[in-house]
């Protein structure tokens, strides 16, 4: 795809010159840092609303949240070994996707700031987990959810500029996000008496409601 | 990380809990704060301060020490995230594994929140009557309170 590492040049092309800059963004390409920023977040939310029908909705939101993070983080895991590690596939244009090099791997020219990930490149797993995050949010609640997606598009971009994702990777990460926020809603739909049980625990025990 | 040096790896997840643990008790008061939640707070009231050698005395709301008491925990714990990559270069604690750590620092911040809040606000908050249900209890009464007040109804119901 052309226009990928088109895009990914251009952004990669802008490290190395000015140095707050390149620090900046290696922080936040952090494999922790914007992750447990976000999910700080998630614990504002849960505590922090004056309003109690308003609490009652974020935290169902970071419910959604934290599930679809985990279905997201299952989902690139599963991929992994199905096409990485068994070579499921091998030779098609699925397989190649999944199996492709990270950009410092590909071309020559990388201006790579962070360290050297070994697994395939597409998609990004962080994207992944912050967009699923993020969107989870934003379905309940716009004001933080916008936020939160700001946020993700922050470590999306950090991950191109520091030279370890191309942009379809980070793409890749958020399709893969919204399906884990698409599952992790309809599992709560489906599982309803569970969701119900599970609040009532919580404000018998006086951590929710 | 080698997995298979342990000592180095424990002092990683030691680090990595610690930190989300302060950062959890700093993020837990501003929440409680702005929540409203009395029973939760470590300072209930209007603090009061007279800084050495002034004699004029400050008085911080419990909003703003909430956000005094948050930007103190959080950020040392969110800068050293930051620049953590570039001290352990590839340190990692895995994405599962970092979940579970992370979950079990914050619960452990919960926990000591809670019980430290019911321990230090059970004088000033013992002949209110909390108005709500769940959480919402904890903005007249303390969560030690408030769990000592439904055993009794329970025993009360069963009696």
């Amino acid at each position: 795809m052309g226009w990928d590492r088109a895009l990914f040049r251009w952004i990669n092309g802008l490290a190395g010159h000015v140095p707050f800059l390149d620090h900046l963004f290696v922080g936040i390409a952090s494999d922790y840092f914007m992750i447990i920023a976000m999910c700080l977040v998630l614990v504002v939310m849960w505590f922090g609303t004056r309003e109690q029908s308003q609490r009652r909705d974020n935290q169902l939101a970071v419910i959604a949240a934290m599930s679809s993070l985990g279905l997201a983080t299952g989902m690139v895991a599963l991929i992994n070994l199905i096409f990485v590690k068994n070579q499921v596939l091998a030779g098609t244009a699925l397989s190649n996707l999944f199996n492709r090099l990270r950009p410092f791997e590909a071309e020559p020219s990388v201006q790579l700031l962070f360290y050297r990930p070994t697994d395939p490149s597409f998609p990004s797993n962080m994207a992944a987990v912050v967009f699923g995050l993020a969107i989870a949010v934003w379905l309940k609640n716009r004001k933080a959810g916008g936020w939160l997606l700001g946020m993700a598009c922050l470590a999306g971009f950090a991950r191109i500029y520091v030279g370890i994702h191309y942009p379809v990777d980070i793409l890749g990460g958020v399709i893969i996000g919204l399906l884990g926020v698409a599952l992790a809603f309809a599992l709560i739909k489906l599982l309803w008496p569970v969701k119900r049980l599970l609040f009532w625990i919580l404000e018998k025990l006086y951590l929710g409601g | 990380m080698d997995k298979t040096n342990l000592p180095a790896f424990a002092t990683l997840v030691w680090e990595y809990s610690l930190l989300v643990f302060i950062a959890g008790l700093g993020v837990l008061q501003v929440a409680a704060a702005y929540g409203g939640f009395r029973g939760l707070l470590i300072a209930p009231g209007e603090v009061r301060v007279r800084p050495f050698p002034s004699r004029r005395i400050f008085t911080i709301s419990r909003e703003a020490f909430g956000g005094i008491f948050a930007a103190v925990t959080i950020t040392p714990s969110l800068v050293d995230f930051f620049f953590w990559n570039r001290r352990n270069e590839t340190g990692i604690i895995e994405g599962a594994e970092q979940a579970g750590f992370f979950v079990l620092a914050m619960a452990s911040a919960v926990a000591f929140t809670f019980l430290f809040s019911s321990l230090i606000n059970h004088w000033r908050l013992r002949r209110n009557e909390a108005r709500g249900t769940g959480l919402e209890a904890l903005k007249d009464i303390t969560w030690a309170q408030a769990v000592m007040r439904s055993l009794a109804r329970m025993r009360r119901g069963l009696g």
